[in-house]
């Protein structure tokens, strides 16, 4: 197993051979976006670009192993294409520099118009060797005026590669459309849409292009749809009784029950990893503030107690780490990320100075996560590490861009 | 660390599940040797971490003793084996985790709380397991619990209960036993669990909920006559509660 | 276990999600996984089965549909604004009604009593600090806040449906105060 911060990484440009332009372009693509991959990954450290421009041209078949030991590198990734006729071919080989063994070695073939999806898949598969889950072929649902009608305010639904790149949209209805969930199964999106006029919560099946109106006709408003990590139930906040509570019902929409009912704002349910508790977001206390409950609405805590107004709680979905990501107003007034221990209480801010930051979402292996930032009506969405030590905007295009949930 | 790697690759490769839970046992016998060693080394050089480690190390040969039961035991299913094994592998990647910031970790430590019961009088340092802050060993087993671990954290809520039976959340601790039992799906120890709150913590503000609880887990055993009896007695006694609002939802749906 | 590690494994990728949306689609990806010719000797016999291909069906647009609840305004098209009954204003995160509000939804009442069978749609709006979710919730409690006086005034609940819209629909977008106590509003959409 890797230990973290221990592999030095070499990932050199493919080196001059014989091939056509277009085979060179994939493979410059390829390597660009496998080295963002695994460096986003913030396990490995990488030999600097200057330092491998002055290895000489190798043999991809035989590398000279003590040229690369010789500027520190561990390891070395060699990425190959070829394209023939639209379609790729890439080899991606992992070797270890000391031993000049071969770790990993695969090849890819499909359309050669995407080269980012090779890359990709070769990062996940490099991350195979390491006790974690990829990162790179996950996707993030968001929220985007960008299609807006003229005349009219819509928002839709849309998801995009973790990279930010590749945005497609989800639907296409012309009316409010918000607050995205993935199912843990990365086929549906739970979200809310207003094209009835009212917003309840749909769930989305987005391969097959169908979606099923789950909380309608029931009276009230309904959102901020959480799916459970057994993808077989779903939370949201709904006004049907009155108060806006807690509620819990089947994937389909059937037996929902309410869990809360104290007459203050209860909204922004989260799921605990392993199913048996919910996190939300209650005014009860007077000021917005975290709670953690179990699924039957009973064994209430607090659980935030450092500051004025604590929101849109987001579990992290890995068992290892215990802890919530939230929106929270500090002594200034804008809002940004904090974690919480759920088992210390302890918190950490996330980010401080990006004007105000909101709703976070992580990934499905907890180690990075992802929120929206923005001032002035201008949002774009932004990703990290779960510490917050790097901080990256996402070339998310056009519009207002927020409301990001991290999916399979 | 080479080595490692090496590994990692060729179980992936395979991917069948002798392999995968021998590679495990691997993986981790070298994960507690380098513990051991790393043991070894820190009661060398801070006499101030003794107790610490030692608590850390006992758990760890508890485990160990727990596993190489587990590996005996022929009846074991698979699946049940492979359990086991992550939920040591987490145990013993935390442990490492702890051991890796040994400093930092024993100075955050306040200075022991009082002697338990089994320590006796004036316990030598490393002698006798010294009881762990009440906080902490409060907070370990409820991360526990949110971690799925409900063996270990029933283990250390109990501890909790031993060393510190009459403080404010040793009625939640109690609570939490029988709410480990209930996620486990052992439903009778969760009713016993919740009986003992009743017995032990009259005054409880956990009793509205566990006595709803208790309905609730009745009748998942199909016990529904005596779940109504649970509901009834919430609706009288706690009718302002949420619980007592759940209940009267229960007896009038 | 060195020779396993050392295998050729042969993963056949089709391409994941096409670019664009709904109509575009790109023809399935085909999986192949021929031995390579150019491997050196020695490394190039592939002894594991190769692993599932992963599909990648393109993603397919949802909710097609014309929204069905746009059609009830009939106030300002772009941001909902407009009609014949003035907004109220809220404090900064209360649902509370002011006297000042109480007495624009009197005048609303008897201009509901003079306009019947008019229909009106509360929508609560909030001003862009706090969260999306916290925010929708606060804009529905202030929409029944005014849908709850007009009834107590005598308008036949019949005739009021309310809406949250939380942050979602400001009307001024800028940071400032002015804007936010702009945005924290009730407004009457009114249908005939």
């Amino acid at each position: 197993m890797i230990q973290e911060g221990v592999q030095r990484f070499a990932i050199p440009d493919c080196g001059p051979r014989k091939g056509d332009e277009a085979s060179r372009e994939v493979c410059r693509a390829v390597t660009q976006v496998l080295r963002a991959d695994l460096q986003f990954e913030n396990l490995f450290k990488f030999v600097p670009q200057s330092l491998m421009s002055a290895i000489p041209p190798m043999d991809p078949e035989n590398p000279n192993f003590a040229d690369w030991k010789g500027i520190g590198a561990s390891v070395l990734v060699i990425t190959r294409a070829q394209v023939t006729g639209g379609e790729a071919t890439v080899e991606v080989r992992v070797h270890f520099v000391d031993t000049g063994q071969s770790m990993l070695a695969k090849r890819y073939s499909g359309p050669a118009d995407n080269p980012r999806v090779f890359a990709h898949q070769a990062s996940d598969d490099v991350m195979t060797l390491t006790q974690y889950r990829g990162v790179a072929r996950t996707k993030i649902a968001f929220v985007s005026d960008r299609d807006r009608v003229p005349g009219r305010a819509t928002k839709e639904i849309y998801i995009m590669d973790y990279d930010g790149y590749n945005p497609r949209r989800v639907t296409v209805n012309r009316s409010l459309n918000i607050l995205p969930n993935w199912s843990p199964d990365g086929r549906s999106l739970a979200y809310v849409s207003y094209r009835r006029g009212n917003p309840d919560v749909f769930v989305a099946s987005i391969y097959e292009g169908r979606s099923a109106d789950l909380t309608g006709d029931k009276g009230g408003a309904a959102f901020a749809p959480a799916i459970s990590p057994d993808g077989k139930r779903i939370a949201y906040a709904s006004s049907r009784a009155g108060n806006m509570d807690i509620w819990v019902a089947n994937i389909d929409g059937s037996s929902p029950r309410r869990l809360t009912s104290t007459g203050a704002l209860d909204t922004a349910p989260t799921w605990s990893p392993t199913g048996q508790e919910i996190a939300f977001t209650s005014g009860r206390s007077g000021s917005p503030q975290i709670y953690v409950m179990d699924t039957e609405g009973l064994n209430v805590r607090r659980l935030t107690n450092v500051g004025s107004w604590n929101d849109a709680p987001a579990w992290n979905p890995s068992k290892q780490f215990g802890e919530i990501a939230y929106t929270a107003r500090l002594e200034n007034r804008t809002f940004d990320i904090a974690v919480v221990d759920i088992a210390t209480r302890q918190v950490r801010q996330l980010t401080q100075g990006r004007g105000s930051c909101e709703y976070p979402s992580w990934a499905p292996s907890g180690r990075h996560l992802t929120f929206a930032c923005g001032r002035g009506g201008k949002w774009q969405i932004a990703v990290a590490d779960r510490l917050g030590q790097t901080i990256t905007m996402l070339p998310a295009g056009p519009g207002k861009n927020e409301q990001p949930d991290w999916g399979p | 660390m080479i080595g490692r790697f090496a590994l990692a690759g060729v179980v992936i490769a395979l991917a069948t599940p002798a392999w995968a839970v021998n590679k495990d046992i691997e993986r981790l016998q070298m994960q507690i040797a380098a513990l051991q060693g790393q043991i070894a080394d820190l009661q060398r050089t801070a006499e101030d971490n003794q107790r610490e480690i030692k608590r850390l190390g006992d758990t760890l040969t508890e485990q160990n003793a727990f596993l190489r039961k587990a590996l005996q035991d022929r009846r074991l299913q698979d699946d049940a084996l492979q359990t086991a094994l992550k939920e040591f592998g987490d145990r013993v990647s935390e442990l490492e985790e702890r051991l890796q910031q040994p400093a930092p970790a024993a100075a955050a430590l306040p200075a022991p709380a009082a002697a338990g019961p089994e320590a006796g009088g004036g316990p030598g340092p490393g002698l006798a397991p010294a009881a762990p802050p009440s906080r902490e060993l409060y907070s370990q087993a409820y991360a526990d619990y949110a971690r799925g671990n409900y063996d270990l954290a029933i283990q250390e809520y109990r501890e909790y209960l031993r060393n510190y039976p009459s403080t404010d959340l040793s009625d939640n601790a109690q609570y939490w036993i029988g709410e480990c039992y209930f996620s486990k799906g052992r439903y009778d120890d969760a009713i016993e669990a919740w009986n003992q709150l009743f017995r032990d913590y009259p005054a409880s503000d956990k009793l509205p909920d566990a006595r709803y609880k208790k309905g609730v887990t009745l009748e998942r055993l199909g016990r529904r006559r005596e779940a109504l009896v649970e509901y009834r007695a919430v609706v009288e006694r706690y009718p302002n509660s949420e619980a007592g609002r759940k209940a009267r939802e229960k007896l009038n749906p | 276990m060195i020779r396993l590690a050392r295998a050729w494994l042969f993963l056949a990728v089709a391409a994941a999600l096409a670019a664009g949306c709904g109509g575009k689609k790109r023809p399935p990806a085909v999986a192949t996984a021929p031995p390579p010719s150019s491997a050196p000797s020695g490394r190039s016999q592939p002894t594991e089965v190769p692993p599932p291909v992963e599909t990648g069906p393109d993603v397919r647009a949802v909710d097609t549909e014309a929204a069905r609840g746009e059609d009830f305004t009939v106030s300002n098209p772009e941001t909902g604004e407009g009609g014949p009954l003035e907004d109220i204003r809220f404090e900064y995160d209360s649902a509370n009604l002011t006297d000042h509000a109480r007495s624009i939804l009197e005048k609303h009442a008897l201009w509901l009593q003079n306009h019947r069978p008019a229909k009106v749609l509360v929508e609560g709006h909030c001003d862009e600090r706090g969260t999306v979710e916290y925010n929708l919730a606060l804009g529905e409690k202030r929409a029944r806040a005014a849908r709850d006086y007009l009834a107590s005034l005598g308008v036949s609940t019949d005739r009021l449906r309310t809406v949250s819209y939380g942050k979602e629909r400001p009307l001024d977008a800028a940071s400032n105060e002015a804007a936010w106590a702009a945005n924290r509003r009730d407004h009457f959409a009114v249908s005939r």
